[in-house]
């Protein structure tokens, strides 16, 4: 009886979406976006204050953002309000994690590694350390930014306790790194205020697009939120690793 | 023609989420559902002859593909694992206190 | 102007500041929740502008008459909350902080992808509390209903993208007109917005989760999250034309919802199951009257529901601390005058009855439905008579102490827990607010509306919603 009703529902959302999407008048067809209808096509150009139409690499100076990367330039600095309550999910996420599971000291027994295991991520585990902080402080020149990187630094903590049964992350570090990193973006942002009288703007000079010392606030911005998830991220696996807590 | 298969794989996670009894396969099937969701918010912004929108010396600011979507989805990620976190906590409870992670067995506890 | 930012950004700066100091979250609390009624009497109306970038490229806080109403009655209520249940707080106080930063977020914001984040943390932030009271087979079907409504509005959210290039709502308002196909992204907002409306095909969490609620859970739910998102739906739907078949379909859930709720607190076994039917009906009054366009009688349902549900669901809590049957009850009041008498306020303020603010609002709603159709009038009577029947027979038994010779009070008397001089005051504000907003309901009005009142029902509030003025 479920399943039929179920089954039906799926077929009523399944005719409207497809006879909505496959319609040219509404939205436009698969692979031709057109930029200039959108907003993005002054997020791209960087004009959304002032019309300007020279974006090249190397050369241009002080524009509105500064960085090579357009989706850093909108996650960052258009829609920065957006990247702060994503944080916040995260921090919420992690909170829920370490209420629940956080009450037992002791850590779930970890069956014993292989041997390829052992060797392998000995050697693994510093280039993938170094690829994380590379991504992070990159992020506005090349695909990155600080969630990516700092799910990779997560990954290897996560790649080390696999590997190694005693291995025990302790998570007070990284709990007061969290609240400080999250505390700091805030304060970068509420300084934005006194200067310009928006939140969030971005006031340092941008310098020229291309080089790692561009865009204004935003690497900044960005190792900060790097490292609050990459502690986040670490605190929710140290907690689901502990053993369950003996009575409610 | 991706953005139909993105609507299939959202259809699939959605009935798949109503029609099963295990509570970690619910999870999984959240998690279709999302990636599905996230693949079709990419699939709005996509130009056939556009290229990846990083400016480098070589390519022109005009041939980017849309950008905007890009940055939805990168929080849009964010937010499903965060949701995900949640449930698997709290399914890890249920387990603890029911001893089952079937439904029908749970609905025969909780009264 | 700038001070309508710090609303949502210092409860979240204190939020984070709060892991660094463990020991002294509590206070945190209290200083965040006292900092946002204080930036309340600092805040002009006025559309602010984040980062610099103006709509549609960036995002916008709308603060008009309509957003000024909802936020200062959603902090307001949230510092009573929070004073009169502070020995249950515990180790919630992040979680609250976060909840408040959310509540102001969805509020103030104009933008629908922003609405979609801070929808997710209030969300996951009332998820966190309602795992409280360690039941969590209940949490765990909240959190599947609540993600799939999200994740179905942002599906609407990215099709109206796809249909007008930008994200702001009110340049979305502006590019609408009455040939433009968006039946499916609103039909599939609603969707989403409908899980926590408590709107009738989804609200199969709802019993369960508010009966396991405690006091401080069971209110933030009922009277914080449910107001705060029947504000939100309010402003989505005034600000998109809808066509006649969405609209016909909005009004036959909203009455289904507003029957359903009704004659089940009807035939309610226990003091907590009669509140939360009461709650979800109340939810699909409030939404009829916004989708028909009658804003300001919804503006006076939600507070009034808001406030009457605040005090009742803190004084069920702590009148037996399981959910026992209503027979267990008799006579409970006389032990404990002051909190009967605020709940007996409280629930003639809920029936409508005169001298209290659900008359007026209760006044206007009928008024203002004569104009749509003659059977929606006729529908809110016959269920103001039943709401007068529950709450009546609730408030005899609570009062009434029964025959002589009969025992009282059959359970021990522990489980009466004694009441904290701070509850007892924040409830009798409370109800003295209700009591004054009845004898003098044009000097409510005037203070915090600003406008004529009872002349046209049909006002517009908001500014700047529909083609700008």
């Amino acid at each position: 009886m479920k399943n039929i009703l179920a089954l039906l529902l799926i077929a009523v959302l399944a005719f409207l979406t497809m006879t909505y999407v496959v319609d040219n008048n509404l939205i436009p067809e698969y692979g031709e976006a057109r930029l200039d209808q959108t907003v993005s096509g002054a997020y791209v150009t960087q004009s959304v204050t002032e019309k300007n139409n020279d974006v090249s690499f190397g050369r241009s100076d002080n524009l509105e953002t500064g960085s090579a990367n357009a989706v850093t330039s909108i996650v960052l600095e258009y829609r920065a309000f957006d990247t702060l309550g994503e944080v916040t999910v995260l921090f919420i996420a992690a909170l829920g994690v370490s209420l629940l599971l956080g009450s037992s000291e002791n850590f779930a027994k970890r069956p014993k590694s292989g041997f390829i295991l052992k060797v392998g991520s000995k050697i693994i585990l510093p280039i993938v350390i170094i690829v994380g902080v590379y991504i992070i402080t990159h992020g506005h020149l090349s695909p990155g930014g600080g969630f990516q990187g700092g799910a990779m630094i997560a990954a290897a903590l996560l790649l080390m306790a696999i590997s190694d049964p005693q291995f025990i992350p302790s998570i007070k570090q990284f709990k007061l790194l969290e609240g400080l990193s999250g505390t700091i973006f805030i304060i970068l942002g509420l300084v934005g205020i006194s200067v310009s009288g928006y939140f969030l703007s971005n006031y340092m000079d941008t310098g020229i697009i291309g080089t790692l010392t561009s865009a204004g606030i935003i690497p900044i911005l960005y190792m900060f939120i790097g490292l609050k998830v990459g502690s986040e991220l670490i605190s929710i696996i140290t907690d689901f690793l502990r053993e369950e807590a003996e009575c409610d | 023609m991706i953005n139909i298969a993105a609507v299939v794989l959202i259809l699939l996670g959605l009935y798949s989420l109503l029609t099963t009894q295990h509570i970690i396969k619910m999870i999984v099937g959240l998690n279709v559902f999302e990636v599905g969701l996230n693949l079709f918010i990419i699939t709005i912004g996509y130009r056939s002859n556009g290229i990846v929108p990083i400016l480098t010396r070589t390519n022109n600011v005009q041939d980017f593909v849309d950008p905007l979507p890009q940055a939805i989805v990168l929080t849009s990620i964010v937010i499903g694992f965060g949701l995900t976190a949640v449930a698997l906590v709290v399914a890890k409870k249920i387990h603890k206190t029911y001893g089952t992670y079937l439904i029908n067995e749970i609905g025969g506890k909780v009264e | 102007m700038k001070y309508i930012v710090l609303l949502i950004v210092l409860p979240l700066l204190f939020a984070f500041l709060s892991m660094l100091v463990k020991s002294h979250k509590d206070k945190l609390l209290y200083l965040g929740v006292i900092v946002n009624v204080g930036l309340l009497f600092f805040i002009e109306q006025g559309e602010y502008i984040i980062g610099g970038f103006s709509k549609p490229f960036g995002i916008t806080l709308v603060l008009d008459q309509y957003s000024m109403v909802a936020v200062v009655l959603i902090n307001v209520l949230f510092l009573f909350t929070i004073f009169s249940h502070y020995q249950s707080i515990q180790k919630y106080s992040t979680v609250l902080l976060t909840l408040l930063a959310g509540v102001n977020g969805l509020l103030l914001t104009g933008d629908l992808f922003n609405l979609f984040v801070f929808l997710e943390i209030t969300s996951i932030s009332a998820y966190i509390l309602t795992t409280q009271s360690k039941k969590y087979y209940d949490t765990f079907h909240y959190i599947i209903i609540g993600s799939i409504g999200s994740g179905l509005y942002l599906l609407g959210v990215i099709l109206l993208y796809g249909q007008f290039g930008n994200l702001n709502l009110s340049v979305i308002a502006q590019q609408l007109n009455h040939s433009s196909n968006v039946l499916l992204p609103l039909l599939l907002i609603f969707v989403g917005l409908a899980v926590e409306t408590k709107l009738f095909p989804m609200n199969g969490w709802v019993k369960n989760v508010y009966k396991n609620a405690n006091g401080l859970v069971g209110s933030i739910m009922a009277s914080i999250i449910a107001s705060t998102i029947l504000f939100t739906f309010g402003r989505i739907i005034n600000a998109v034309y809808i066509d006649t078949f969405f609209y016909n379909l909005i009004i036959i859930i909203a009455v289904l919802t507003l029957i359903t709720g009704e004659l089940a607190a009807f035939n309610g076994k226990t003091m907590k199951e009669i509140l939360l039917y009461s709650s979800i009906g109340q939810g699909g009054l409030a939404t009829l009257l916004m989708v028909t366009g009658f804003i300001f009688p919804a503006v006076l349902i939600i507070t009034n529901n808001g406030i009457s549900k605040l005090i009742m669901f803190s004084i069920a809590d702590n009148l037996s601390k399981e959910d026992v049957q209503l027979d267990n009850l008799k006579g409970k009041f006389h032990n404990h005058k002051t909190l009967g008498i605020a709940f007996t306020v409280a629930s003639f303020s809920l029936i409508g009855l005169p001298l209290f603010l659900g008359f007026y609002a209760k006044v206007n709603t009928i008024i203002g439905l004569f104009d749509v159709n003659l059977l929606l009038p006729a529908i809110i009577l016959i269920i103001t008579i039943v709401e007068g029947a529950y709450l009546m027979k609730l408030n005899i038994l609570l009062w009434h102490p029964g025959n002589e010779g009969e025992a009282v009070m059959p359970y021990d008397e522990e489980k009466s827990t004694s009441y904290s001089m701070s509850m007892i005051l924040a409830m009798c504000i409370l109800s003295l607010v209700l009591f004054t907003a009845g004898i003098l309901p044009e000097q409510y009005g005037d203070t915090i509306l600003d406008k004529p009142l009872l002349n046209d029902t049909h006002t517009e509030y908001l500014i700047d919603m529909k083609g700008g003025m």
